[in-house]
């Protein structure tokens, strides 16, 4: 769907999730030179650009790609660093679907979606806040003033998805 | 009719725009600008609705959402919507609107008969009468009489809209408080929402005549001034046609907000036709504005009685005068000027009854120069007429309110304005949490303290600009019948009925509601409150300030529950998840079906067969060659770190800590009270490093639970957690010919029984595709859980099948699953188990037992309740006769052939015909089951008898020789 009010789409992400026991935390420089990102640790953050990670939890991240190549090195790497440790990174590729809107009415299609107060987001930069998105809970993730990922469970990608359709359409034909 | 009462000048109303539009059936004409109401008081429609109880012909009361008695159903089919009000519904061209509760019309109604029966029609008759020879033979009847409207049963076509937002300073109501209001907070730098459930804002300057002024100017002048201001700054929203309709905790506000305008339909757009707004704000100002008491008196429920704030509003905005001879009647000033505006508008003969002795002077002479008659010190004490008003008796009274009826006179009237003073509509304030007190001068109910951030201002506070200075001692005239002094006029509650309902102990303000069902009514009582309560006080002897309100909840008035539905309906109804090969499912003719939120296959009917008949085919298909199952949504969570095994062998009653690389074990999960919450299998896939499965509709639920016994319980430990279920597609192949199918796809493990025995987890290769194996059954077969990732599950799924064709491989729904493990004697954990099934009960005690560590639930197993002899155990039934199938439910009876009711000693929980077994078992928890085996005992289900024989649970395969294979 596509004008210049507002786009959705499916953009291919590649993903990872790592998570770091208590005893792990000591690995954090060893993360970062492996994967290029100093790893966010305050809720809200987002670090890098491609590889990205989003903070999701304490010592938990999911870390983005865009190309399998690039994602397979990248899930090679981290999962050496925490091999022996009290860590786990979990390719989440197939687990996390990627829904983009985008345009300048891509706030007001989100307040048809969540409850978030965009307001209370830092004016510029990247910013991630899980929410629950047409009752279905999502990690949504700023990447621009009017560009969003939203980041859903696979298996429920298609009802977000045609959720986000209606409220576009409703959006494109009645301006409201 | 050619809108006799419109008068031929004035009004807000676009005089070339005319529309049409019928009311039961008649056709009437109106202009752009009407409401429902105005454009059938326009016409000279009288009867314009019929009272719930008693059918008695009722005409408009009021003009905005406190009408009581014109309720209409407006449009036809799907799109018909019913229990409005006519005063709330704009008129449109081709608008058709039927009365609710009349029939054939609100002028002709046949269930006028009903009134014949108002002696047995009494307050709370439901309780006495109607009762011989029994209540159930009257019910049906009584039923079909009963309720307003009827709702279309047909999906209602139209969309609606939900918005969520938040502002700085919300504004309930746009009349002259919240305008002002708006202006000041407009001028300061916060974020403005002001809204109005009217389509204009104004509220009371919209019934204001010409000669009205506000801050020294005309009222309307003053109004576009306003408007004009707030339309142009930027940091403000006006919302007219949007409604507020709750209040709830930290200051969210819902907004009902009209859209779909009559250019979308005509158009034939499907905008959305409402929107729901949940708006958040920092502080709201609530300038609801107040709600106009009726007077009471005897038959004062006539057609042509009305508010005399609704008199006015007719008249100036909507340029309608339906009466020649006006009495207005009232106890305070506001009327005043109701009684000016009708003279003035052309009323030959106006006469304004007031109450009180020694009115103002000012007051007196503006009558008079209005050529008003004025009648201080009189009551109208009884109103005329049948289906019209045509005159009131008017009484003098003292300043006690007592009349002296030997003077009272008969006044010739055809429209009656009764102003029985002003309550502040604080519904929305009570709802904030905020309190009420009583203010003995208004007489009515005010804000007091707040709970929220909020303010109310102008009228809703009590502000009036008028004197509303009564020293109200009744609240109905004490003369006349008072069976016959309506209260409520939607509900038929008279001030008989509070008088009976009190004198029978029903005296709170919640019994008097529910027993005369008061207040209960579509206008919510707006109107009849605080009269009632009056009423009431005088009834027991209390005042008001002695007698709590009851609670006002939301919404302040009704809306559909479509708004409230918002965009969750048909296939967004609920969130359910699709398995990642969900086309390739629906490409084999699988119908689906809702099973813990996923949709999943229960079946691959072919060739037009029965569903029984594809259960029972994939079934034995699974016994006799191989099937294909889709597993993905069996719940899996990786669990890492050194003290990965302490802390399941905490969570499990196995010990998981005995558990070596490249093995998988089944677990049972339990609360700490010592009952199963869930099962599966944990894999070891190395040191440290497990995967824990979980049923499908258990997955969130256990992985939140794993963590919070992580979090909050064992901090200490160091492990962690990530729940991977949609990571991985899993595709179950099992039976007969499982390993010789697989073999052709898979080098890597080696599937053989010695490399790959039953209960393993192997890394390896299928079809090329990174997998993890777990060998573990639910059929009772042999069997292969393969986990590939998600987007590769599909191919994998077509590949099977593909390769499958020759031997018959089978594609499987969940309903024949279901099936095997029954034959099985496996537990579906929901069906098997109830939230008092401990491990013992399904046999699995032992294991519990012989664990010397603790474990979750540990401690209950050895309460007393369950170490009971007596508890209901797993047990098998083998039904008796043939062919008969024992429906799930059905109670086992203590002895055969007792009589209901007599207590159970078991229920049936699972049951099938078995293609394998050729005959129907079931799955029974019984008391002392497995001391009872062989035992025959009685089935109930709903009058039919079923004789079964106690089995061990386990029909098939007892051994396990199949799934060892």
């Amino acid at each position: 769907m596509r004008n210049d009010r507002i786009r959705l789409g499916l953009p291919l992400v590649a993903g990872m999730v790592v998570r770091l026991g208590a005893s792990a935390h000591g690995r954090l420089d060893d993360l970062a030179r492996a994967s290029g990102i100093v790893l966010p640790d305050r809720p809200g953050e987002v670090a890098g650009e491609m590889p990205v990670a989003l903070w999701r939890a304490p010592f938990e991240w999911l870390v983005l790609t865009q190309g399998r190549n690039q994602h397979a090195q990248l899930l090679d790497r981290v999962q050496q660093v925490a091999a022996d440790a009290t860590a786990l990174v979990v390719d989440y590729s197939d687990a996390s679907s990627v829904v983009e809107l985008s345009g300048s009415a891509a706030t007001a299609a989100l307040a048809r979606v969540c409850t978030l107060d965009f307001a209370t987001w830092p004016e510029s930069g990247a910013y991630c806040v899980p929410a629950a998105c047409a009752r279905v809970s999502t990690l949504v993730h700023r990447l621009a003033p009017a560009r969003f990922w939203l980041h859903v469970d696979r298996s429920l990608e298609q009802y977000l998805w045609t959720w986000l359709q209606e409220v576009v359409s409703d959006l494109e034909d009645f301006d409201q | 009719m050619t809108q006799r009462h419109r008068l031929p000048q004035g009004g807000a109303i676009e005089r070339d725009r005319v529309l049409r539009f019928t009311f039961d059936g008649r056709a009437f004409e109106g202009f752009e600008g009407d409401t429902l109401a105005s454009a059938l008081l326009a016409n000279g429609a009288g009867i314009v609705g019929r009272s719930f109880r008693l059918h008695r012909p009722r005409g408009l009361l009021a003009s905005g959402l406190e009408e009581p008695n014109c309720i209409v159903t407006v449009g036809e089919g799907a799109a018909a919507q019913t229990n409005l009000k006519a005063t709330e519904v704009q008129l449109s061209d081709g608008l058709v609107a039927r009365s609710v509760n009349a029939w054939p019309s609100a002028r002709f109604d046949v269930g006028s008969v009903v009134s014949a029966l108002r002696p047995l029609l009494v307050t709370g008759f439901y309780y006495k009468t109607f009762m011989w020879p029994r209540w159930a033979l009257y019910e049906p009847l009584i039923r079909r009489l009963a309720g307003l409207g009827r709702a279309s049963m047909l999906q209602d076509p139209d969309r609606y809209d939900v918005l969520n937002a938040s502002c700085d300073v919300l504004i309930v109501g746009g009349g002259p408080a919240g305008l002002s209001a708006a202006l000041t907070a407009a001028a300061s730098a916060a974020s403005v929402v002001l809204v109005d459930a009217d389509r204009s804002f104004g509220g009371t300057l919209l019934a204001a005549g010409e000669a009205a002024r506000i801050e020294g100017v005309p009222a309307r002048t003053w109004l576009a001034r306003t408007l004009a201001t707030l339309q142009q700054s930027a940091n403000v929203r006006l919302l007219a046609r949007t409604l507020a309709t709750g209040y709830y905790d930290h200051n969210l506000v819902t907004l009902v907000e009209q859209l779909g305008s009559t250019a979308d339909i005509a158009l034939g757009r499907n905008a959305p036709r409402q929107r729901l707004w949940r708006l958040r704000c920092s502080k709201v100002i609530l300038a609801t504005g107040a709600i106009e008491r009726p007077l009471v008196f005897q038959n004062n429920d006539r057609p042509g009685i009305m508010l005399a704030s609704a008199v006015a509003m007719y008249v100036n905005r909507y340029a309608v005068l339906t009466g020649t001879d006006v009495v207005i009647a009232t106890d305070n000033d506001s009327a005043y000027e109701v009684a000016e505006t009708v003279a003035a508008k052309g009323a030959p003969r106006v006469t304004l009854v007031d109450t009180r002795l020694g009115g103002r002077a000012e007051l007196s002479d503006r009558m008079m120069r209005a050529g008003v008659r004025l009648l201080p010190g009189h009551r109208v004490v009884a109103a005329h007429g049948r289906r019209r008003v045509r005159a009131v008796t008017v009484a003098p009274c003292d300043a006690t309110g007592e009349i002296d009826a030997a003077r009272a006179a008969k006044l010739r009237a055809d429209l009656v304005g009764v102003s029985g003073g002003w309550s502040p509509a604080v519904h929305l304030f009570s709802q904030s949490g905020g309190r009420l007190t009583y203010d003995t001068k208004l007489p009515a109910f005010v804000p007091s303290t707040a709970r929220q951030a909020v303010t109310v201002v102008g009228a809703a506070r009590g502000d009036f600009d008028f004197a509303n200075d009564n020293k109200r001692t009744m609240w109905h005239v004490r003369s006349g019948k008072a069976a016959q002094q309506w209260v409520d006029f939607q509900n038929d509650v008279t001030v008989d009925d509070i008088w009976t309902a009190a004198t029978e102990g029903y005296a709170s303000p919640e019994h008097l509601k529910r027993y005369t069902t008061l207040s209960m009514a579509v206008d919510q009582g707006k109107t009849a409150n605080v009269n009632a309560l009056g009423i009431l006080a005088d009834c027991t002897g209390r005042s008001l300030s002695d007698i709590a309100v009851t609670t006002f909840r939301p919404p302040y008035s009704p809306i559909p529950f479509g708004v409230l539905a918002g965009r969750r309906r048909n296939d967004l109804f609920v969130p359910l998840r699709r398995l990642a090969a969900h086309e390739r499912h629906e490409a084999l003719g699988a119908r689906f079906a809702n099973y813990g939120g996923w949709l999943r296959p229960e079946c691959y009917a072919r060739g037009g067969e029965s569903f029984e008949r594809a259960v029972q085919r994939e079934a034995l298909a699974a016994r006799t060659a191989a099937v294909l199952f889709d597993a993905s949504p069996l719940g899996k969570i990786e669990v890492k770190g050194r003290d990965a095994a302490k802390f399941l062998s905490r969570i499990y009653i196995s010990n998981i800590a005995t558990l070596q690389p490249g093995a998988v074990r089944y677990g049972l999960m339990l609360s700490e009270g010592g009952t199963i919450i869930d099962d599966g299998v944990v894999a070891c896939l190395a040191k440290d490093h497990y995967q824990v499965g979980t049923t499908s509709a258990g997955a969130q639920r256990i992985a939140a639970w794993l963590e919070e016994w992580r979090q909050c319980e064992w901090p200490g430990l160091d492990v962690v957690t990530v729940p991977v279920t949609t990571q991985f597609g899993t595709v179950t192949l099992a039976g007969p010919l499982a390993r010789t199918l697989l073999s052709q796809l898979v080098t890597d493990p080696d599937l053989s029984p010695v490399a790959f025995p039953h209960l393993a987890v192997r890394m390896g290769s299928v079809a090329g595709v990174a997998a993890r194996i777990l060998r573990v059954s639910y059929t009772g077969e042999l069997s292969y859980e393969i986990n590939v990732p998600a987007r590769q599950v599909a191919s994998l799924w077509e590949r099977l099948l593909s390769l499958g064709e020759t031997v018959g491989v089978t594609p499987m729904g969940i309903e024949a699953l279901m099936l095997l493990r029954a034959e099985k004697g496996y537990i579906h954990v929901g069906a098997d188990t109830d939230a008092t099934t401990i491990p013992d009960d399904i046999g699995f005690g032992q294991i519990a037992r012989n664990r010397r560590e603790d474990f979750i639930g540990r401690r209950s197993l050895s309460s007393a309740e369950a170490t009971r002899a007596d508890r209901w155990q797993l047990v098998g039934l083998d039904s008796l006769a043939s062919e008969r199938v024992i429906p799930v439910g059905a109670q086992c009876l203590p002895r055969s052939g007792a009589q209901p009711p007599v207590r159970p000693c078991g229920r049936v929980t699972s049951s099938y015909f078995s293609p394998t077994l050729q005959r129907p078992i079931a799955l029974a928890l019984l008391e002392r089951g497995r001391q009872r085996i062989g035992e025959q005992i009685e089935v109930y289900d709903l009058g039919e008898r079923y004789a079964a024989r106690v089995a061990p649970p386990t029909f098939y395969d007892p051994e396990g020789t199949r799934l060892n294979a």
